[in-house]
């Protein structure tokens, strides 16, 4: 499957740009001239020029600096939200279809409740309860974005636990949690990889609006979202302050957007030698 | 209840957009597969999915809003609203929702005529697309009478989960234009701790996320006759 994946333009192309946005998030901040809360009085509002190089918004912080530092944050954000999420997901999916009858009933009820709320009203009444600070709209995110990986792990460990490897595995006497985690959950690991790379472009921007609502990443910490509801009140004044941010969102969106499709293409461009040799 | 119809109608509004918009692009993409028109709807799509509402909201403000200043940008009526005519009200009104529909079109447009297109490629694919055409039927009808029908199936689901967006898909872009919709009202209840609100909401929300799951059950019962007769379909 990776080296399927690796020659599709989709994948090398999302693979570059997140890069990108990796490297400036990890050297960005040691690099530029200017600190991303710093206050440069003398330029407020200058557009794009030789020192600032996307301009200032109306405090005269540097825009690039802010760009890099709300990258490193809405980078983590994401990778971090979505590691909880598929972490609970498949805890839970997996074992709903491994031990099936009442326990399944019981999860997948409980799945069922999770998602008959409209996600933005959930977070934002979780929000309302908890103050919103950084490791809370994490925890948040992660725990309200579960309940899709928990369907699909099910799904795949239903079809997967008939299977002649399981009861090889159960029959030299590997324990309950050995085979799901050990034997099911590699098996189901396709399709969640491919929701997981979906989910980070998801979490990304659930915190660039949660930030645009005032609701996320407080300030003075930089976030993409947060400096987007800056630039509304320069609207019409200074074009770049609100261009620059939602492009960085942008950006990274497609690039983990081409990712999650490449993926998927190249699972179900290997799919069909999956169902050839499964014990594998 | 001011509010509510409000909301109602903004997002019925585009949701009437978005299928007299979306299926035409999905079903005419996966007619002409691999064709220019399906590349270029396949990166509008891609622009589509990756666009962050609030952003294309700020930068329509900006471009539309304030430079030329053909559109108003926030609100739902103009302050002389009141001493305008019959017509110009409406007008008013019109102009006024041009933006938020516009913008709480684009990311489901991209979606369901994605949704559309992979259907209709699909269907395509079919045995008995092929026995229609083997009997001579011009690819109008394959198209029109034998194909659209099948690949319109799952849009009824996307009806029937977009219910609950009537009350809650506005949360970001009703605060960005001001709109006093239900959005905008959950928003100012979370802000103020209003927790009777909240619940409020939050319970109304889930009953239209059942309401519409349940009709979307019956919708495809009604729509496809392999569900009502399950016994015959196996």
């Amino acid at each position: 499957m990776l080296r399927d994946f690796s020659k599709r333009k989709q994948a090398q192309f999302g693979l570059l740009l997140v890069g990108l946005f990796l490297a400036a998030s990890l050297i960005g901040p040691h690099v530029c001239p200017w600190q991303p809360d710093a206050v440069d009085e003398a330029h407020l509002l200058t557009p794009p020029g030789r020192s600032h190089w996307l301009g200032t918004d109306q405090l005269g912080r540097d825009i690039l600096s802010r760009l890099v530092a709300g990258a490193r944050i809405s980078l983590l954000i994401g990778f971090v939200v979505v590691l909880i999420a598929t972490a609970v997901g498949v805890l839970i999916g997996a074992t709903a279809g491994y031990f099936g009858g009442g326990v399944d009933n019981v999860l997948m009820r409980l799945v069922d409740i999770a998602l008959c709320f409209p996600v933005t009203f959930l977070i934002l009444a979780v929000i309302a309860v908890l103050e919103p600070s950084t490791v809370n709209i994490i925890l948040i995110l992660g725990l309200t974005g579960w309940m899709g990986q928990a369907r699909l792990v099910r799904a795949e460990v239903l079809s997967l636990k008939s299977r002649e490897f399981v009861l090889l595995a159960r029959s030299y006497g590997a324990s309950h949690s050995r085979i799901i985690l050990r034997h099911l959950v590699p098996n189901a690991a396709g399709p969640v990889i491919v929701a997981a790379i979906f989910g980070v472009a998801a979490a990304i921007l659930a915190e660039a609006g949660l930030s645009f609502l005032g609701l996320g990443i407080q300030p003075p910490t930089p976030s993409w979202g947060n400096m987007l509801a800056d630039a509304r009140s320069t609207l019409g004044v200074a074009w770049w302050q609100s261009l620059f941010p939602g492009a960085a969102i942008f950006l990274i969106l497609v690039a983990l957007n081409a990712l999650g499709e490449a993926a998927r293409a190249s699972l179900r461009h290997e799919g069909k030698n999956y169902e050839r040799d499964p014990a594998r | 209840m001011e509010r509510l119809p409000l909301t109602i109608m903004i997002n019925f509004l585009s949701l009437l957009i978005i299928i007299a918009v979306a299926v035409p692009i999905g079903v005419l993409s996966a007619v002409y597969k691999d064709s220019l028109f399906d590349k270029a709807t396949t990166v509008l799509v891609f622009i589509g999915f990756a666009v962050p509402t609030f952003w294309l909201a700020l930068l329509l403000m900006d471009w539309l809003g304030v430079k030329l200043g053909c559109l108003p940008v926030f609100g739902i009526k103009s302050i002389d609203h009141e001493y305008l005519s019959g017509p110009a009200k409406v007008l008013d009104i019109a102009r006024h929702l041009v933006l938020p529909v516009t913008v709480s079109t684009i990311a489901s447009l991209a979606g369901i005529s994605r949704y559309v297109h992979q259907n209709m490629v699909q269907t395509l694919r079919e045995p008995f697309v092929l026995a229609c055409r083997s009997r001579g039927l011009p690819q109008r009808l394959v198209i029109y009478r034998h194909c659209l029908r099948n690949a319109l199936l799952p849009v009824i689901t996307i009806l029937g989960l977009s219910l609950p967006g009537l009350i809650s898909g506005g949360v970001i872009f009703e605060s960005i234009f001001a709109i006093p919709g239900t959005g905008r009202l959950f928003f100012a209840s979370v802000m103020a701790r209003d927790y009777p609100v909240i619940m409020a909401m939050l319970v109304l929300g889930a009953v239209l996320t059942l309401l519409g799951n349940f009709l979307a059950d019956i919708g495809y019962a009604l729509a496809d006759p392999r569900i009502r007769y399950p016994k015959n379909a196996a």
